[in-house]
């Protein structure tokens, strides 16, 4: 997921803490939007714009997808 | 036909299997048509609801997320007579307050909506005495034609009644509202038509919110005026799937699309080689551009990355307008060339590029204005850009004294014209129109307007170490991100909490994910100072421009700043 959100809001990933918060790092809904559809297109799951701001870091986000009945039997990110 | 309520029952009669909107949403190629006749029949039944309900010009407020949904009911909407106030569903954290804030200023009668949130925050209730209808429910139905045969269209209405409240910003504090009415709609959508050569055979597309002024009267209700057909997305859509915009546009040979700089930055930046492949723009005549500062950085890449695929490089349509207005005051000819005015830059040394917007069109009139002495300015001046003509709304609905500030402008010498001011700065050469900065503190960040006072006001409440009226937002021109504006914060810190630099970055934090959360915006620099620091006048009013211009140039004492350097030194 570093790896992704890096990517959409064009910072190293290596400089992405998982407990920052999105907010901290700069995200906005436009680059929302863009991580939600990056996590589509690598889990298959539907992310609600709301869930970044309900679970505002990586670790937080992470663990809630964990959770999620579309990853159930394949490896967690 | 004098109204929309006349155009669409026209088009129903005359064309009743014409498409007149097509809706794309989600990853299904296949879009959703709506012809005139369904159109018609869905809102006229939807209308005899509202009539039923008592709402000939009464106001309805209309938050639908369908795009389909808004379309029905905003047409049903005109069609029973009521005032249709076209709003964005809030965000979660402030959708309570924003809504009822709208709701008592605008003293909405009956809401419009097609999302739980709504209905969970009890707009369906009682107490909000009013109609509140669920399109989810309402389009199930299979008696639309029953009920569009019931309908019966209200007496003449006024050329000059309001149809459509316009919020364009502000929503704490007094929300605006612009007042457009039957006129202005009909007048505006001619000048589009001039403008940018709308025929029957145009074929539109746009990702732009429908109940902003771009996408409302542009996208919406200009192609319903000329008769051709539109087809809309989501704009959610188009920032997560930017490929999809230019893939319609080449697979269904459409000729006109645009929306706000952003978008075409989006979009060159974002799609790859592969999701180019066998791409071709060369139908598109008319790429529209406004709502936010156009830049050249980003006209050029996306002509770099588009041409090869067909993009025509006079395609390119920068334009100038404001919901005061409708929307178009100033426009190119199709197929000029952009032009571009150099000039030394007003807030950074160098020099600043600006993109012309075009000219005004029909009985549209522009007067660039010296704000001291009310005088139109010698052509090449800056001033103040001052509108008129048929397209300038009525005023702010409720507010005499804003309306009379902002919408009866006359010039010195001049009480026979009235004159919208517009808050902007700009000149004209050459008979074109250059946007140069803005008198008003509003922020634009992705072609949306926000109020410095609403941001302030969110921010404020976010810590328990913030002054209670201790903030300042503005917008600042990132040169090195190429211009785009970002939005600045400085706050004053409680005095006890200036011992404490272990809580700054919690002050911080609190204060990005607050103004996140209520707006989906991003703080690009939050800037924490003294108590008192912020500069005021002797009444102790905020002097916001004066608070920007000691950013830009570096004269503001952060806290930790002094600290920090010390650190370094030692």
């Amino acid at each position: 997921m570093k790896a992704m959100l890096a990517e959409v809001m064009n910072v190293e990933a290596n400089d992405i803490s998982s407990t920052a918060t999105f907010a901290q790092l700069g995200m906005d809904s436009l680059t929302g939007l863009r991580f939600a559809r990056k996590i589509k297109d690598a889990f298959g799951i539907e992310i609600e714009l709301e869930w970044i701001f309900d679970y505002p870091t990586i670790e937080q986000l992470a663990g809630y997808l964990d959770t999620h009945p579309a990853l159930q039997g394949r490896a967690a990110a | 036909m004098r109204n929309f309520s006349e155009i669409l029952i026209e088009r129903s009669v005359s064309q009743p299997g014409t498409t007149a909107y097509r809706f794309f949403a989600g990853a299904n190629p296949m879009p959703e048509a709506l012809t005139y006749r369904a159109l018609w029949e869905k809102a006229a039944s939807l209308a005899q609801v509202l009539q039923a309900g008592g709402m000939r010009d009464q106001r309805v407020l209309l938050v639908c997320k369908s795009q389909k949904n808004f379309v029905v009911a905003f047409y049903a909407c005109l069609l029973a007579g009521a005032i249709v106030v076209p709003t964005a569903l809030p965000r979660r954290q402030v959708l309570q307050s924003r809504l009822q804030l709208l709701m008592d200023d605008a003293g909405v009668g009956a809401v419009i909506c097609d999302a739980d949130e709504m209905l969970q925050a009890g707009f369906g209730r009682p107490e909000h005495s009013g109609l509140c209808i669920d399109m989810r429910v309402f389009m199930q139905r299979d008696d639309h034609a029953q009920g569009a045969a019931r309908f019966v269209p209200p007496a003449a209405i006024d050329d000059d009644a309001v149809a459509l409240l316009q919020y364009t910003s502000g929503s704490t504090g007094k929300p605006k509202g612009v007042m457009i009415s039957h006129r202005n709609l009909m007048r505006n959508c001619a000048v589009i038509q001039d403008a940018m050569e709308v025929t029957s055979s145009t074929s539109a597309l746009f990702a732009l919110p429908l109940f902003h002024d771009m996408g409302l009267i542009g996208g919406m209700l200009q192609p319903m005026y000329s008769g051709c057909t539109v087809n809309l997305m989501p704009p959610a859509e188009f920032v997560q799937y930017p490929e999809r915009w230019l893939r319609i546009m080449s697979t269904y040979r459409l000729t006109v699309s645009g929306g706000p700089n952003f978008m075409y930055e989006l979009a060159a930046r974002a799609v790859d080689d592969r999701q180019c492949e066998g791409l071709d723009l060369s139908a598109w005549r008319v790429a529209c551009c406004g709502a936010e500062p156009i830049r050249p950085e980003t006209v050029a890449r996306f002509r770099e990355r588009f041409g090869p695929f067909g993009f025509r490089p006079d395609a390119f349509y920068p334009c100038y307008g404001l919901a005061e207005s409708t929307l178009f005051v100033t426009g190119p000819r199709v197929g000029d060339a952009t032009v571009v005015a150099e000039r030394p830059g007003q807030e950074r040394p160098g020099v600043e590029r600006t993109i012309g917007c075009g000219k005004v069109w029909r009985d549209t009139r522009v007067e660039i204005v010296d704000q001291a002495s009310l005088r139109p300015l010698p052509e090449g001046e800056v001033g103040e850009i001052w509108v008129a003509g048929g397209s300038v709304a009525k005023g702010y609905w409720m507010q005499p004294e804003r309306t009379a500030e902002t919408f009866e402008a006359r010039l010195a010498g001049d009480d026979a014209t009235r004159f919208l001011r517009t808050g902007d700065l700009g000149f004209v050469e050459d008979g074109n129109l250059f946007v140069t900065g803005r008198l008003k503190d509003l922020i634009i960040l992705y072609g949306k307007k926000y109020t410095p006072h609403d941001l302030e006001f969110e921010a404020e409440r976010s810590h328990q170490a913030l002054r209670q009226s201790g903030c300042a937002a503005f917008g600042a021109a990132d040169v090195s991100a190429g211009g785009a504006e970002r939005l600045v914060l400085v706050c004053e810190v409680n005095r006890e909490w200036l011992r404490r630099p272990d809580a700054w970055d919690e002050v911080t934090n609190a204060i990005r994910a607050s103004v996140g959360g209520a707006f989906g915006v991003q703080v690009d620099d939050v800037v924490l100072i003294k108590p008192g620091a912020l500069p005021r006048t002797s009444s102790g009013k905020l002097r916001r421009q004066q608070c920007r211009s000691d950013y830009l140039e570096g004269r503001i004492e952060r806290l930790g700043a002094a600290q920090e350097l010390a650190e370094c030194e030692q």
